[in-house]
């Protein structure tokens, strides 16, 4: 397979998953924020993302519908909602004939009705609606794919930047969060942690799965080694470094595609890192230190992976 | 058919043709527009009235057009070889060595089957007298073929009543035949050639026909970047290292080719592509200068080219031309501008055409300064009465001229696929089909 179309499959898996963890992430926060114990620190979701500049180079203040605007349909601003969607778009034009009519059309008509969105539609109060629209739809993209795609290296590829954006957006998520509980005294069990801790796992639509593999318990530390560590959940750190694992043994095994040492090292170091969940109380400071290792751990398997595939290296000599 | 389609109310009818516009933008069905700087995704209109071309009608467009393929590749064969056409006096020696699209880089060069044009669309009208005439030919990248195929799977699911017991000719294997005739072109000794696309990439205004290609032929799509030239060969960079090429099917023009020859700024081709062809390792086709072929200047000569190399009659007549470059047909061209249909030679698109009876004095002027300053730039033709197509206009059924381009493909042989693409000019009256001017298409039926 050309190597160009490798990377706009990867970057296609990449940029719906993006879209998808951000729409989670601003409806999590959202839900909190209306919380009136609880502070509307929407500051927090542009530390997350370390958009600072881009953001206050255009607004003075982090309100609730500067957030929103910048995140959800601002065109100008590289990381919203709205231009994921059409880098995805533009992805999937590239590599038209090598997925199906369905997913192709799908992503075209879904980019129209995330363009058409207004200011007035994108409110604090329409939040969740809003928030629900695109997850439907991303949730409909992975459908048609996982229904459509044929099962060759674009398939690898595409799972493989799933899976890497997923898990980088899992760390963030909890991170954004424990942040915050380091500004509310910590008073495990009381109604406001509780109601925090259940609204982010709603929003990773892991509640069920919590609820039932931990009966009994809803304490901050054990739901964040959930979300870390657990090696069934689909959208934890742990589950999306084993299925990346997978995918790269995929193509070696099946497409003859050789690895290399510097992409087998990359992902050796993250898998090592996701691995040192401590099993007791997780300390906030630990937990976003181990965010943050997650990341590059990342941005490193993401730069071999582009390095010995994509030909990058080779492209920036 | 017209019972059926009478069966159908016009409010019915408009329906369809709502939904069916809304399809095409869903699917990307569309072709860019470059307006002032930026760019619109534009749908080309769809009319859900089919045109009808009877057995007879098809059997002289398709040996009208084969013939004159024929005639373009024995005249390409000839400029880039012994040049008799020339030394006979046939054809005028500076509207070959003058035209910017003549490439001294082929002479001599050897294609295989003498093939230069592989793919090929006559665009051809039906006059007042009924008879089919052919307004150019197009032996560089002729585009539109994938508004056919798709055209037809759009009335299939919008309409499949109509198909009904009609023996439509099926045009769905269009990319299996154009493959087939691109393996037969490879360089001799590869038995089983890897074919390419080459676009110019996603922002090119013909990309989803691209697109539609490479998946019809389940070949790889790919811009210059994605490939090298190592020994003279050609190799595309895949996941898995470097991998040979054989055949390019290109989309892009001569001039972008290869930075080495052409254009030093082109980041479209590929450095040394140009070597690896003089050497015969890799086909491209169109073949490289084919432009010089289907120039309107050297259109006028076809007839008589035909009879040079073929001895035969032209089965499809061209339009009458003057050329302006020769001083009787300048003056008689400026004589008569309000009677007559101008044009540049070098233009496509159906820019800078004038035509003389529709335009207005002022614009009559400016036009006989453009002539008179550079008059081997201009030729003029009678008005050729394009003949008209029953279409849907704002719910009621109304005559709109239509114009055909059919497509033939030439391998070992020529084949042209059975219908070709009808473009309808929307506006009433209007002459220009012309899609980046208000023109549509129509399914284009030819029956058994």
């Amino acid at each position: 397979m050309l190597s160009r179309y490798a990377e706009n499959v990867y970057w296609l898996g990449r940029y719906v998953e993006r879209a998808e963890n951000l729409a989670r992430l601003l409806d999590t926060h959202g839900s909190f924020a209306r919380d009136p114990r609880a502070t509307g620190d929407w500051e927090a979701v542009i530390r997350i993302n370390a958009d600072e500049e881009e953001f206050f180079s255009r607004n003075k203040e982090a309100t609730a519908s500067a957030v929103l605007y910048f995140y959800l349909i601002d065109p100008k601003s590289p990381t919203s909602i709205l231009n994921s969607v059409g880098y995805a778009r533009e992805n999937a034009r590239t590599v038209r004939h090598l997925i199906s009519t369905e997913l192709w059309a799908h992503l075209n008509t879904f980019f129209g009705e995330m363009h058409d969105l207004k200011r007035r539609d994108i409110s604090l109060a329409r939040l969740a609606t809003v928030a629900s629209f695109i997850k439907t739809n991303c949730q409909t993209h992975t459908g048609i794919a996982e229904g459509t795609l044929y099962r060759d290296q674009a398939y690898r590829f595409y799972q493989l930047g799933r899976h890497i954006e997923r898990a980088d957006q899992t760390s963030r998520l909890l991170d954004v969060k424990y942040r915050q509980l380091q500004s509310v005294e910590e008073d495990p069990g009381s109604p406001i942690d509780i109601s925090q801790w259940n609204a982010l796992l709603r929003s990773a639509s892991g509640y069920q799965a919590y609820r039932r593999t931990r009966p009994g318990s809803m304490n901050t530390s054990d739901v964040a080694r959930f979300l870390m560590s657990d090696n069934g959940f689909p959208r934890s750190i742990c589950f999306c470094l084993y299925r990346i694992k997978y995918d790269l043994a995929c193509l070696e095994s099946e497409h003859g595609l050789e690895l290399g040492d510097g992409l087998r090292a990359e992902l050796e170091k993250v898998m090592e890192i996701s691995g040192q969940t401590p099993a007791d109380r997780i300390d906030p400071a630990w937990l976003h230190r181990f965010a943050d290792a997650i990341q590059d751990g990342l941005l490193g398997l993401g730069g071999a992976l582009g390095a010995r595939f994509f030909g990058v290296a080779e492209a920036a000599e | 058919m017209l019972k059926r389609l009478n069966a159908t109310t016009p409010k019915e009818l408009t329906r369809l043709s709502k939904a069916v516009d809304r399809e095409l933008y869903n699917l990307g069905i569309t072709f860019t527009l470059y307006h002032e700087g930026s760019s619109v995704d534009r749908v080309l209109p769809f009319d859900l009235i089919p045109r009808v071309l009877t057995p007879t009608d098809w059997e002289t467009i398709e040996s009208g057009s084969i013939q004159r393929v024929q005639a373009l590749n024995l005249l390409l064969a000839d400029i880039y070889g012994e040049q008799k056409v020339i030394k006979d006096g046939v054809l005028p020696a500076d509207l070959v060595f003058k035209n910017p699209n003549y490439r001294p880089e082929m002479v001599g060069l050897k294609v295989p089957e003498n093939c230069y044009v592989n793919v090929c669309g006559v665009d051809v009208v039906r006059g007042g007298d009924g008879q089919f005439v052919v307004l150019e030919d197009n032996a560089r990248s002729p585009s539109g073929v994938s508004y056919v195929v798709e055209n037809r799977q759009l009335m299939r699911r919008t309409m499949p009543n109509l198909f009904e017991g009609m023996n439509v000719r099926p045009v769905l294997d269009y990319g299996l035949r154009l493959h087939q005739a691109l393996c037969e072109a490879a360089p001799a000794g590869v038995t089983d050639p890897q074919v390419v696309l080459l676009s110019p990439g996603p922002f090119n205004s013909a990309y989803f026909e691209h697109v539609f290609l490479a998946r019809e032929m389940g070949i790889p799509l790919v811009t210059g970047q994605d490939m090298v030239v190592e020994n003279d060969k050609v190799l595309m960079r895949t996941t898995g290292g470097l991998t040979p090429v054989h055949v390019i099917y290109r989309r892009i023009n001569d001039d972008f080719l290869d930075p080495e020859v052409f254009r030093e700024d082109s980041m479209l081709g590929v450095p040394g592509l140009m070597r690896a062809y003089a050497k015969g390792n890799v086909t491209i086709a169109n073949a490289v200068g084919t432009g010089v072929a289907d120039d309107k200047g050297v259109y006028a000569y076809l007839p008589r080219l035909i009879k040079y190399y073929l001895d035969q009659d032209a089965i499809l007549p061209n339009v009458p031309t003057n050329l302006c470059r020769e001083k009787d047909g300048l003056q008689y061209t400026l004589d008569n501008l309000d009677k007559l249909v101008t044009k540049p030679v070098g233009e496509a698109g159906g820019y800078g055409v004038v035509i003389g009876p529709r335009a207005s004095q002022r614009e009559l002027e400016v036009t006989r300064k453009a002539i008179e300053k550079d008059p081997a730039n201009y030729i003029s033709q009678p008005m050729v009465e394009l003949s008209v197509s029953p279409t849907l206009i704002g719910g009621k059924v109304e005559p709109r001229h239509v114009d055909l381009r059919p497509f033939c493909v030439t391998g070992k042989s020529t084949w042209v696929l059975p219908g070709g693409l009808t473009r309808v000019a929307l506006k009433k009256g209007s002459l220009v089909v012309n899609s980046s001017q208000g023109g549509g298409s129509k399914d284009t039926w030819v029956l058994e």
